[in-house]
């Protein structure tokens, strides 16, 4: 009885392996547009309103979805309190302390510190152009990850399915 | 005395860092320099209603102006007057602490550059100059910034209480001119009597007062909340042009008195003259010495001889910036002084 109970754990825990691996696939295709939300609201918050990072942060937070809102919370925070971090260091700390629960990749997310390394500079041109580089940057990367969520999601189901089958018959 | 040549003391007190305590209340407002020139700061044994400006120079000594002394402040965060002891500011320095004054965001402050300062938290102006960019003729940025003067701003509440009863007569505000030279106090003077003005005092009910701070000196205002106290009436056009701002204030928020600050060109003449035909009081300010250089000025003429103004409150600086020197009324007749 014992044995059977155990294959059948086996069978679950691969099939939920597999649709997890799928999971993480739509949670970054999902993350990745919330980055790309994020830079079209900056872009208003920048090239309109004017506005300086923290309150544009500020604004754009109320307009996110958690983590990202309480990322762009905190990072609007560090900037007022002013403790001597170059922004940079800023958008680093805050990314590993608020993203990291999240489904971007350490490419995703270097990409967003390498993002924030180019903001604040001397006029409102170059920061738009900074954030429609990344937008590109990101547009690309959403493209890629939604077509390899809808072709390997489904995969990744079926061999944590088969796999567990598999297990399930050699341990018979 | 100051010297500008290196070596030669232009004081002959010396005050040493006391460490502790330090620049009473200005924990906020040191935040806005490098973290070097912060901890140097923090030490200084001085008072921030003393203090007047910081001036930071690359290559060159930190320099403090307090009680209308300058002070060469030392690594240990004492005052002196030896060059050779001053904290020497590098450019990274000055780049750290413009990234911070500007809240990381340069480009936020694009129009204010153009200008040649910024206004912080606290009504503060930061003067800066550095390598124009030149487009068109006109300058479009400063870059490569050395050079930052950190004037510290200070209200001064209750210094229009003896003119009060001058430009509010009979339960009316006077359209009043403040005629100064620079550095007399006009802009302070302008300051508390918009604010006596809009919260109302004995015998005299507030009014609404619209207040068009083309340079952010008069509210001093911090992402368009005034640092300084206006009175509970006023509402604050920021930096925005004086004979647009007046235009603007009259269609939207419909002010009983308009405060302007050193009036002069021709639109803002002619802007002053609609507003009065509106119904609205004026208070303005303008640079000159006397009643007879505001009659010789091109544009300002018409309204002196128009009648227009019916106070002029001519101000000097013998004894102190604000000091009175004499009250006119429209006629020409000397009500003080």
């Amino acid at each position: 009885m014992a044995k059977y109970m155990g294959l059948g754990l086996v069978l679950v825990g691969c099939t939920a392996m597999g649709i997890a691996a799928g999971k993480d696939m739509e949670r970054r295709v999902r993350d990745l547009r919330e980055l790309i939300k994020l830079l079209q609201l900056l872009e208003g918050e920048i090239g309109y309103a004017n506005a300086v990072l923290s309150e544009g942060f500020r604004h754009a937070a109320r307009r996110m979805r958690m983590p990202y809102g309480r990322f762009l919370e905190k990072m609007a925070d560090h900037m007022d309190e002013l403790r001597g971090e170059g922004l940079k260091d800023i958008f680093e700390g805050c990314i590993r302390e608020e993203l990291n629960h999240t489904a971007l990749t350490r490419e995703d997310k270097e990409a967003l510190a390498g993002f924030g390394a180019q903001l604040g500079n001397l006029d409102v041109k170059m920061q738009l152009g900074a954030i429609a580089l990344y937008r590109e940057q990101l547009l690309q990367a959403y493209g890629q990850a939604q077509e390899m969520w809808r072709k390997d999601a489904k995969l990744y189901r079926y061999l944590g399915v088969m796999g567990g089958l598999f297990l399930t018959v050699i341990f018979l | 005395m100051c010297s500008s040549h290196p070596g030669q003391k232009f004081l002959d007190r010396e005050i040493a860092g006391s460490g502790g305590e330090c620049i009473k209340g200005k924990d906020e407002f040191i935040k806005i320099f490098s973290i070097s020139i912060r901890n140097i700061l923090q030490k200084v044994n001085t008072d921030l209603d003393q203090l007047q400006e910081i001036r930071l120079r690359a290559g060159r000594p930190l320099l403090l102006s307090a009680g209308g002394q300058e002070y060469f402040v030392t690594a240990e965060g004492g005052l002196t007057g030896e060059y050779g002891r001053g904290w020497i500011v590098t450019k990274r320095e000055i780049a750290e602490t413009m990234e911070y004054i500007a809240n990381y965001s340069m480009y936020a402050y694009e129009e204010e550059l153009r200008q040649g300062f910024l206004t912080i938290a606290g009504g503060h102006r930061v003067g800066v100059a550095g390598k124009a960019v030149i487009e068109d003729g006109k300058i479009r940025s400063i870059r490569h910034i050395s050079f930052l003067n950190v004037r510290i701003s200070h209200e001064v509440p209750g210094c229009a209480d003896g003119v009060m009863p001058y430009i509010a007569v009979g339960g009316e505000v006077c359209h009043s001119l403040v005629i100064s030279p620079p550095g007399c106090g006009k802009t302070t003077l302008l300051r508390d009597m918009v604010r006596q003005i809009s919260d109302g005092g004995p015998g005299f009910c507030g009014r609404t007062v619209g207040v068009v701070d083309e340079r952010s000196e008069i509210a001093g205002s911090y992402l368009g909340v005034p640092q300084n106290d206006l009175g509970m009436r006023t509402d604050v056009l920021d930096g925005c042009p004086k004979a647009e701002g007046m235009m603007l204030l009259i269609r939207s928020m419909a002010p009983k008195v308009i405060a302007v600050d050193e009036i002069g060109g021709k639109s803002d003449i002619r802007a002053i003259e609609t507003a009065v035909n509106c119904g609205c009081k004026i208070l303005a300010t303008v640079h000159g010495e006397s009643m007879e250089e505001i009659r010789r000025k091109p544009y300002l003429s018409a309204l002196v001889e128009g009648g227009i103004f019916e106070r002029y409150l001519l101000l000097q600086n013998r004894k102190g910036a604000g000091e009175v020197r004499r009250i006119v009324d429209g006629d020409g007749r000397t009500l003080y002084g």
